[in-house]
């Protein structure tokens, strides 16, 4: 609603209140009755005649801008509702005249914590209670004290005798006030922006208290039920319960993931239980890669019963397959825990899954690799460190601890830390290593070959050797040409001339393109480089005493 | 290539050199499980760090190369990547990007 002010007497708020306070008695109403619909959310627009606007022919009408003949202002600040009605809440104590001083405070009644409740009780007589328990708690702090001690006060919250679970309050806490970000609470919301309740910060900060001592992302966050913002709905999207049809897992794949399950497994171990054992028993399809040469449509994304139980232990899976067997087995487990398969990518291009307790709220990615090129499957049949489990929240530090204990008992074998690394290092005696410097590029040159590192590439790490004494102290390198003549023309090759200062005649020469090392006696190599089969790099860089050795 | 990647390849090579003159590469084999996190030299102290790096067959400008293993870029380049998490228990750490910092008025 656009509220128009003749000229600036005070500021545009104040000037844009007593405009209000002045307008006639049917167009207060209409004020009124935007302000009150709550399901409409409007606002208040202040403006003067004089603001820049497109429409500027149309004829200026001061008061209450009808929408139709509205001349669509541009510019300007945007005032919340909330600031509005604290203008209103502190001068009308100053006002004389008694129908502006009861218009104010009807103009705060439309949006105060009543028409809140009204707006999320939605009619309904047990949420409107429910919600009256909710702000009386957050008021008073011996309510406060007991909502927090929920195993001896749960009665106290009960709604005309119907016990209430703590976490339907929750609920709505978390939606009304949501989260924390640097330990401040978010202010940009409904209830801070709409509304004007003049102990909202009281209710802040109790309810930073109880985020502080509970588990409220799991309602403050959308993110914990993974209900990511940046999902795109046009090729990204969330299975939940319920929205599949339903199908049995195969049975002797239940047996091999049930039969050794240890007694007193927390909800969470259990789905970690349950997610490596799955690793151990099943290994990827490779046949998925070659899917387009295959007419019997094997792997379609289609929902297939029939597919999903005949899957067994040791079976090739596919991440369809595994997003919906974990979600299948999380799902069927007793207590608070939800599993959810996340579908990416155009044409349900990937399935990965996820799932969440009251503590923590995890995604879970076995087939995609992650680093080293090694995905969950292959890292735990080798023992190293999962990262395939991608934590949303975790407030208590759970899961680090839950795949240290769970872990071992699966693969029978401990999951290393680097601590426990270090341990083992440290038990090791450190012996002086001799340094044969030949020998040493043999090294260097077999493993430049093993991780396809040749040419000009090999030059930094060579150097990165040299600069760090690895071939030894005083070892001299130089960068030498050896021309060669392809598709041709003309061209060299680098050949590095590796020698120690001192003592020994040979001097160690390692071809970069073909990695090939090999020696020569310096008469040897004089020779080449008079006769211009080698050639230095520059004239800085030379291998010096040439002379020596040269009735070799 | 990381720097991390290229202690892996030093480590490789002498792994490689004592196999071929017949000395015990233990070592350097669990140095090498250690160098597969991306994030180790986050995780251990400066002595642990300084005896993997000579043992690697680092003997000159030690401190210069562990620096640059455990700058702050290499800190925030593995946060972003998701390799260090709130959760890791790291013994070297550094302030987390805070954006709010970044433009503050002056007064």
């Amino acid at each position: 609603m656009n509220i128009i002010s003749e000229k600036q007497r005070k500021t545009r708020l104040q000037d844009g209140i007593e405009t209000i306070l002045n307008l006639s008695e049917d167009e207060f109403y209409q004020v009124l009755e935007g302000l009150s619909d709550v399901t409409k959310m409007e606002n208040l627009n202040f403006y003067y005649v004089t603001d820049p606007c497109y429409a500027i022919e149309r004829i200026v009408k001061t008061g209450l801008e009808d929408p139709m003949e509205t001349r669509e202002y541009f510019g300007g600040k945007r005032i919340s509702i909330f600031a509005t009605m604290l203008c209103i809440d502190r001068f009308k104590d100053s006002i004389q005249d008694p129908i502006k001083k009861q218009r104010a405070e009807a103009l705060l009644r439309t949006r105060d914590l009543e028409s809140f409740k009204m707006l999320y009780a939605q009619g309904k007589r047990r949420e409107k209670k429910l919600l009256d328990k909710l702000f009386e708690m957050l008021g008073d702090s011996e309510i406060f004290e007991k909502f927090l001690d929920d195993q001896h006060y749960q009665q106290l919250f009960a709604i005309e005798g119907e016990k209430i679970p703590r976490e339907e309050y929750l609920q709505y806490l978390g939606k009304f006030f949501g989260m924390k970000k640097d330990g401040n609470l978010e202010n940009d919301n409904e209830i801070s922006n709409n509304f004007y309740i003049p102990e909202l910060d009281e209710y802040k900060e109790r309810y930073s208290i109880l985020f502080d001592r509970i588990n409220i992302e799991r309602y403050a966050s959308p993110e914990y039920t993974f209900e990511f913002p940046w999902f795109n709905p046009e090729c990204d999207r969330v299975i939940r319960k319920g929205e599949e049809p339903e199908w049995k897992v195969n049975e002797k794949l239940y047996q091999v993931i049930y039969e050794k399950m240890p007694e007193g497994l927390s909800l969470e171990e259990k789905a970690v239980y349950i997610y490596c054992k799955m690793l151990e028993t099943f290994s990827y399809d490779t046949g998925y890669c070659y899917k387009d040469y295959l007419e019997d449509g094997r792997y379609t994304h289609l929902f297939s019963k029939e597919h999903l139980e005949g899957i067994g232990p040791k079976a090739k899976i596919t991440c369809w397959d595994f997003a919906r067997i974990f979600f299948k087995l999380i799902n069927e487990l007793e207590g608070n825990i939800e599993a959810v398969i996340i579908s990416h990518g155009r044409n349900e291009g990937h399935f990965e899954t996820g799932f969440y307790t009251d503590r923590v709220s995890v995604e879970v990615e076995a087939i995609n690799v992650q680093s080293n090129g090694l995905n969950d499957l292959t890292r735990a049949k080798r023992g190293i460190e999962l990262e395939g489990l991608f934590i949303i929240s975790d407030r208590e530090n759970l899961m680090p601890r839950v795949i240290q204990k769970i872990y071992p008992l699966i693969f029978e074998k401990e999951l290393m830390s680097i601590e426990d690394y270090l341990l083992q290092l440290r038990d090791l005696s450190q012996e002086e290593i001799p340094v044969d410097i030949g020998v040493k590029l043999q090294a260097f040159a077999e493993t430049m070959r093993v991780n396809k590192i040749s040419g000009n590439e090999v030059a930094p790490l060579l150097k990165l050797h040299q600069g760090s004494n690895f071939f030894g102290k005083k070892v001299e390198f130089v960068y030498l040409g050896q021309p060669q003549i392809v598709e041709g023309k003309k061209t060299f090759r680098r050949v590095v001339a590796i020698y120690p200062k001192e003592g020994e005649e040979g001097i160690y020469l390692l071809e970069t393109d073909s990695l090939e090392v090999s020696k020569a006696m310096r008469g040897e190599l004089k020779y080449k480089l008079q006769s211009g089969e080698l050639v230095y790099e520059d004239s800085i860089h030379i291998i010096p005493e040439m002379n020596r050795g040269e009735n070799e | 290539m990381t720097k991390l990647k290229e202690i892996e390849l030093m480590n490789e090579t002498t792994i490689a050199y004592l196999k071929k003159i017949g000395v015990d590469s233990q070592r350097n084999e669990i140095i090498k499980q250690i160098l597969k996190d991306e994030a180790c030299f986050f995780k251990m102290n400066r002595e642990d760090a300084y005896i993997i790096l000579k043992d690697v067959g680092i003997s000159n400008k030690i401190e210069e190369i562990y620096t640059g293993l455990i700058s702050k870029e290499e800190y925030y380049y593995l946060q972003q990547s998701g390799k260090i998490h709130d959760y890791d228990e790291l013994k070297i750490k550094y302030d987390s990007y805070n954006e709010n910092e970044l433009f503050k008025k002056k007064n």
